[in-house]
Parts: C-alpha cells; sequence; structure tokens
C-alpha cells in the first residue's frame, strides 16, 4: 500500500499532476499552468451540484455521481487509484462526503485548496463563502445569478504551485438551494506536490 | 506554530527529532504546521484554543525495530509519545494526544495483513491495517470469513479494539478487544513483549489462545499507556450462508422487560446477532399531549396514547445468522419466546437473504417494515455512510457538525434498568438546565457490547452554538452531565482526550484503588512517563500534576 511519504514523493514527479491541456482549459476559457483534475465528484441529490456536473462534464472530466455513502466510491477507484498516484479532483457535496475525502487525502499527500459553502440566507438568497486561490476567488467575484456555471469553470482553473490565497463572502439571489439549511460545498483536491496552499 | 513537549528543551527536542530521523528516516518525521494538520482532532471542542491537543512532531516507523528505537529516544529525551493507527477515532478525539506537544507515532505504514486463515478463522494484523483493507483483502483471496466493523470502517482493527470499539454482528466478534488473540507489544524501556501463546518463541497456536499461561496482561495495554502494539490478532467470523431478521413489537412500555429478557437469552445461546431497540412512538414525539407524558415519565397516559394511535411502545429487530433453515428456525423461536411472555406481541418477518449480499441489498433502506438497521455493517462490509451524522442532510436537518463527541454510558442489560436510566438521565439533564427532548421515556439502549447496554448521553447537548465560549460552555456541561451520572452508577466506556480524567473520575471505587493500582504499574513500567501520559485517566509520575488541566 502506498503511504503518505511515498505519495507526497511520488507526486512531484507522477503524470497524475499534469498541467491542464488544451481542451479542458480552454473550453471553459481557462487559463494555462492549471491544475487537471481528474475527477469530478458530485452529489446527485441536489440540482445545483448536477447542474455544475453537467458543465464540467463538458470539460471531458470524469463524473463520479454520489449520495450518502462514499464506500463505493473509495473501494472500487479512488482507495486503488490512490495508492498508485495522487490525484487531483473537484466537487460539489454535503459536508459529510468532502470531511471523509479531505481526511482520507490528508493521509495520501493530498489537501483541500479550495473551498466554497453554498448556503442560504432568510430571504432566499445565496450566501456564498469562498476559500481558495486569490486567482480563482477574484474569478468568482462578482458571482453572477448562474453562479453554477462560474463555479464550474473555476473548479478547472486552479493555480498550480504556491498559490496566495484569499477568502470571499458573496451573495446571490435567483434560485434558492434544493436542499434548505443544508450548505452544498464546492472543494478542490489537490496533491500537495501540486498546490501547495491548503485551505480550511 | 512550533511547540515543544513539556518540561523538554528545544535543544533536547532537536536532538530527539535527529534520532527519530535516523531511526525512520527523514522523510518520515514531519514537524512542519502543514504536515501536522492531518494529527488534529477535526471535531475539537477546543479548537485553534492555546490548550488545543496537537503534537509538536509526528513520526512514522515502518517495522517494529524502528518502533523500538523511537521508544528508546523518547526515554532518552523524556519525550512523550502518543501512538495512533490510523488516527481516525473522531467523536473520541481523532488522532489527538492527551498532552499537548507529545509527538505523535503514526503507525499507517506498518499496514500489514501477516495471516488471515478461513479454516481456523483468525487473522494477525499490524497498526496500520484498516476494516477496509482487510475486507478487501479477504475479497480478493476469496476467503470465507467476515470482518466485524465498526461504522465507518476506516478505522484500524488495531486501533479500535485498542479504544475497546464495538462491531454489529454476532455478540462475540462484536467487542473486538475481547475477540483479539493475542498480541505483540513494545514496552516503554523499548523491549518487545507478546501476549498469550506468542509468549512462546516456537508457539503453533497464537491466534488460538490468547490467555497463554500465568497473567494476562493484554488487558492493560486496551485504553491504556503501558506500550504500543504492532501486532495483534482477532477472531473472524465464518461466513454464514443466510441471514434473515424480524421486527418484534410490544404494546406496553412495562413490556420492555420480558422482550429484553428474550432477546439476552436468545444472544447469549449465540441465536441471534445484535438485537436492534427502538421506540413506534417515536412518530408520536411531535404530539404535544403525548411529548407531555414521555417528558413526565407518565406511563399509564403514553400507554394510552399509544393504544389510541395503535402504537406499540416497543420494538426490536433480531437478525439470525446461519442456514436457510436455521435462521427460519431461530427466527420462529424468538418468535414463539415473545408471544409465551408479551400479550399482544406482534411479528414481522423481515428479508432472507443469500449471503453474500449483492451491493443493491446492501444498499437497500426498503423492505417488509421500515428499519433503522444499516445493513453493510451487519454483514461485515466496512461503510463511510455514518458520517451524515455530522452534515445537515434531510434526515438530520439540526446537526452540529463542528463537534462530534460520542458519551455512551454503561447500563444494565435488562428492561428495568432501561426504564430506570431513561428517568436519571432525563433527571440530570432537567437539573443541569438542559432543556432538550433528549434523553426521554423512548430512548433505547444499543447492544453492541453484547453483555450489557450502552445509551448515549452526549450528542446533541451543546444547543447548537458552535462558536468558541459556545463549545467550552457545551464542553462543561458534559463534563456536569459526566459527574452526575458517575454518582448515579454509570459509567461511560470511552471519551476523547479532553473528558478522559472525568471519565476516570467515575471509577472511583475504594479512593481510586483502580486508578491507584494502573499508576504504580505505569511508574514501574513507564518511568520516564513517555507512552500516551494521561490516557484513559492513567497519569505517569511526571505528568501527574497535568490531571484534570483540561477542565481549566
Amino acid at each position: 500500500m502506498a503511504n503518505r511519504r511515498d505519495v507526497l514523493k511520488a507526486g512531484a514527479v507522477l503524470p497524475a499532476v499534469s498541467l491542464a491541456t488544451a481542451p479542458f482549459a480552454s473550453a471553459l476559457g481557462g487559463v494555462a499552468q492549471a491544475l487537471s483534475l481528474e475527477r469530478f465528484v458530485f452529489d446527485v441529490r441536489f440540482a445545483e451540484s448536477g447542474a455544475i456536473a453537467e458543465h464540467v462534464e463538458h470539460a471531458g472530466i470524469q463524473l463520479s455521481p454520489v449520495a450518502d455513502d462514499l464506500m463505493t466510491l473509495w473501494y472500487d477507484e479512488l482507495d486503488l487509484a490512490w495508492r498508485k498516484a495522487p490525484m487531483a479532483l473537484a466537487g460539489v457535496t454535503l459536508a459529510d462526503a468532502l470531511f471523509v475525502l479531505e481526511t482520507f487525502a490528508l493521509d495520501r499527500g493530498m489537501h483541500v485548496v479550495y473551498r466554497g459553502e453554498h448556503g442560504l440566507v432568510e430571504d432566499g438568497r445565496i450566501v456564498h463563502r469562498l476559500a481558495g486561490p486569490a486567482r480563482l476567488i477574484e474569478r468568482l467575484s462578482p458571482l453572477p445569478e448562474a453562479w453554477e456555471s462560474a463555479v464550474a469553470t473555476a473548479l478547472t482553473e486552479c493555480p498550480l504551485g504556491s498559490p496566495q490565497t484569499a477568502r470571499a463572502e458573496l451573495v446571490t439571489g435567483g434560485a434558492a438551494l434544493s436542499l434548505r439549511d443544508a450548505p452544498l460545498y464546492s472543494w478542490i483536491i489537490a496533491p500537495r506536490s501540486a498546490v501547495a496552499s491548503r485551505v480550511s | 506554530m512550533a511547540i515543544l513537549p513539556p518540561g523538554v528543551s528545544a535543544e533536547s527536542f532537536q536532538s530527539g527529532i535527529r534520532e527519530f530521523q535516523d531511526a525512520v528516516g527523514r522523510d518520515w518525521v514531519f514537524t512542519s504546521d502543514d504536515d501536522l494538520h492531518s494529527y488534529r482532532d477535526h471535531f475539537s471542542y477546543i479548537k485553534d484554543q492555546p490548550n488545543e491537543l496537537i503534537p509538536s512532531a509526528a513520526v512514522g516507523p515502518d517495522t517494529t525495530e524502528q518502533v523500538q528505537a523511537i521508544v528508546r529516544t523518547a526515554n532518552k529525551y523524556k519525550i512523550p509519545l502518543y501512538a495512533i493507527s490510523t488516527g481516525k477515532n473522531f467523536a473520541y478525539g481523532g488522532p489527538s494526544p492527551n498532552v499537548r506537544g507529545s509527538v505523535t507515532v503514526d503507525l499507517k505504514r506498518m499496514n500489514r495483513i501477516l495471516v488471515c486463515d478461513d479454516k481456523r478463522n483468525f487473522a494477525l494484523v499490524e497498526p496500520g491495517v484498516s476494516y477496509i483493507d482487510l475486507y478487501r483483502h479477504i475479497q480478493a483471496n476469496k476467503l470465507n470469513v467476515w470482518v466485524d466493523t465498526p461504522d465507518p470502517g476506516w478505522g484500524s482493527l488495531i486501533g479500535n479494539a485498542m479504544d475497546h470499539g464495538i462491531g454489529y454482528t454476532m455478540g462475540y466478534y462484536r467487542d473486538h478487544f475481547g475477540a483479539h488473540t493475542g498480541m505483540e507489544v513494545v514496552l516503554p524501556n523499548g523491549e518487545l513483549l507478546r501476549t498469550g501463546m506468542g509468549a512462546m518463541p516456537a508457539s503453533q497456536s497464537w491466534q488460538e489462545y490468547r490467555h497463554g499461561y500465568g497473567p494476562d496482561p493484554a488487558g492493560l495495554f486496551g485504553q491504556g499507556n503501558f506500550g504500543i502494539v504492532t501486532k495483534m490478532g482477532f477472531r473472524l467470523m465464518p461466513a454464514p450462508e443466510h441471514w434473515r431478521n424480524g421486527l418484534v413489537t410490544v404494546p406496553k412500555r412495562q413490556d420492555l422487560v420480558p422482550l429484553i429478557e428474550v432477546a439476552n437469552y436468545l444472544g447469549d445461546l449465540a441465536m441471534c446477532g445484535e438485537p436492534w431497540y427502538g421506540s413506534p412512538l417515536t412518530e408520536l414525539m411531535g404530539n404535544t399531549e403525548f411529548r407531555d407524558a414521555a417528558l413526565a415519565f407518565n406511563e399509564g397516559e403514553m400507554d394510552r396514547q399509544a393504544a389510541s394511535a395503535n402504537l406499540h411502545s416497543w420494538q426490536v429487530e433480531l437478525q439470525f445468522y446461519g442456514s436457510e433453515r436455521t435462521t427460519l428456525a431461530n427466527w420462529e423461536y424468538a418468535k414463539e419466546l415473545v408471544a409465551r411472555k408479551v400479550p399482544g406481541a406482534r411479528f414481522t418477518d423481515g428479508e432472507s437473504l443469500k449471503t453474500p449480499l449483492t451491493r443493491e441489498q446492501l444498499a437497500a433502506t426498503t423492505g417488509p417494515y421500515p428499519t433503522n438497521m444499516r445493513r453493510n455493517i451487519t454483514q461485515g462490509v466496512p461503510g463511510l455512510g455514518i458520517w451524515y451524522m455530522t452534515g445537515r442532510t434531510e434526515r438530520n436537518p439540526n446537526a452540529w457538525n463542528e463537534t462530534h463527541i460520542g458519551l455512551f454510558s454503561l447500563i444494565g442489560r435488562s428492561g428495568e434498568a432501561v426504564l430506570k436510566a431513561q428517568q436519571d438521565f432525563a433527571a440530570v439533564a432537567r437539573k443541569l438546565g438542559m432543556p432538550s427532548l433528549f434523553p426521554n421515556a423512548i430512548q433505547t439502549p444499543v447492544n453492541w457490547y453484547q453483555f450489557a447496554f450502552l445509551m448515549g448521553n452526549g450528542f446533541g447537548l451543546g444547543g447548537g452554538d458552535v462558536s468558541p465560549a459556545g463549545k467550552l460552555a457545551a464542553t462543561a456541561k458534559l463534563r456536569e452531565v459526566l459527574r452526575e451520572n458517575g454518582a448515579l452508577g454509570y459509567g461511560d466506556y470511552r471519551a476523547p482526550p479532553i473528558l478522559q480524567d472525568d471519565v476516570a473520575d467515575q471509577y472511583s471505587f475504594n479512593n481510586f484503588a483502580l486508578r491507584r493500582f494502573n499508576e504504580t504499574l505505569k511508574d514501574a513500567i513507564d518511568p520516564n512517563g513517555i507512552i500516551s501520559p494521561g490516557r484513559a485517566g492513567v497519569w505517569p509520575a511526571v505528568f501527574r500534576s497535568m490531571r484534570g488541566g483540561m477542565r481549566s
């Protein structure tokens, strides 16, 4: 079984941590030198995560649908893949799924480099609390009403290296989240060797 | 944030770090904040506080010999160590040590499955082997055994057993420490010890007779700080050919007494797996009239309203492992026993399935009756879905997802004990000014450990205030709950480090004779107090002044 330091060391040279190639990045207006995502994990129970997944899928990123138990994803895919090499992945899930993946990721030389909480305020407007690479956060500010497509694009544009981090709290109106009182989280997990700046 | 172990100079610490690096290689000694992030308790009530229980460094050995070298170095520089297996002990502190500034000994790299025998039905593993790992090994090799997994299944077999963790299949296997078959331990002086038949150099039966000869110290290592376990054997349940379940409900509140008697009888005869208790009256708690009766423990009124709603008071889901015929016979026998004792009892056949269950069957949540049973864990299949508890979801809309502490009191395994505990816990909650629907008169116990019940008394007491002050207030309240419950004779079985002294205080018979005995041993075996000082309230002399320090 691969272990944390093995993964850390291997990550610097393995192709799993490659630069984004033109078709993915340019299709979404992305920038060069961005993290290349290998999976997009989304919770099938929520319209918002489904909408973001649809955008991401157009960029050719493999989708991993989940619901309330990540065991199948972990057992069939991620555990096996992460034993070989670290992997960059993004997603839109509930907090518990992110917690599970983040915890596993920490054991395998990866960490969360962007997280966005998409919740509700009382009047139905959506509050988005974002933390991650400053360039990515800037890209999201201000968020358009159709925030799902903006988030989808930003998720594919995570800069490599040790980017400066930033935080933002943004508000959008329009459609309400499909599950009240349950914030959705958009996130990026990356090998530490690819993106060094972790956010909590 | 660079911190030092208590009482250790920066110079000594650096010398210790260099020797740790010599032992395991530079790549496996971690000192940066980023590296140490994963050794923090995600759910800590004192996160980011000056007293948060975080390590000064972590070291990841790959072999028993490396563990021995680490321990010798720690002794030389008097550096406290805290060993973790996979560090997933969430709800009980995760990977966080008892003493801030300890060096975490992370045993994840020691992840070898040394033996897994499906004829003699045992496994011998290292600490880094998780339930998921062993399950994968069993599946890959088509072995005819199950692993009794906790929920979630990402933790270590050894780590879970060391913390007296539990599972969900047949009684013997549910007690993970009780199902161990001997262990190998690095003692505080760096010497290697094997328990049971492992003490024989040429033993042919290490995993088959854990007692060996003479006094068996194995129990000292469970929730203990007398050494670092580097190998441990476990009995594995032979894979049954068939699984069946069924639901029993009984009408009146006092019917819980005979219902539990029957389930105990069947369980202790190894005729059924874990019984899952519940109350159909849960659905009436939204009814003001019923809720008032339940909070007042007005039995007559509760029975009247239950009958009026055509609901029974209690239920137990029974599950049976064996062949199709034996499981049916056991279920029929269970029905017969309950019917003899409880007029008006109802029985609903559950499902009758050939094992191994398919993924679809494991994931199924529908059946002949609404069930609380999480099917994967009753089938020895690890899962990760239990984390719904920490996130707000439709079924769990008010979860307090920033803190997560498990506190469960041991109570007697009888209906009378359950009914009394409900009243006692509710009285404590009232006394401490915790207006809550929980605990209440329909709270049911869990029978994870076969020979006693556990009842939750910690979750949800915080009221949802996740500010630092709110968390501290909730922690203080939990300490009061532990003290009050302890005075009533309810001891907890497990706790996170910030509450371990409080739980240890519950076990005060004869002026803390047990603690004094343990600490006498501790001082003799570990004179420098380097192995997990403070774990389970056992403080070595050199750190004893820290007892209760988390209360301030």
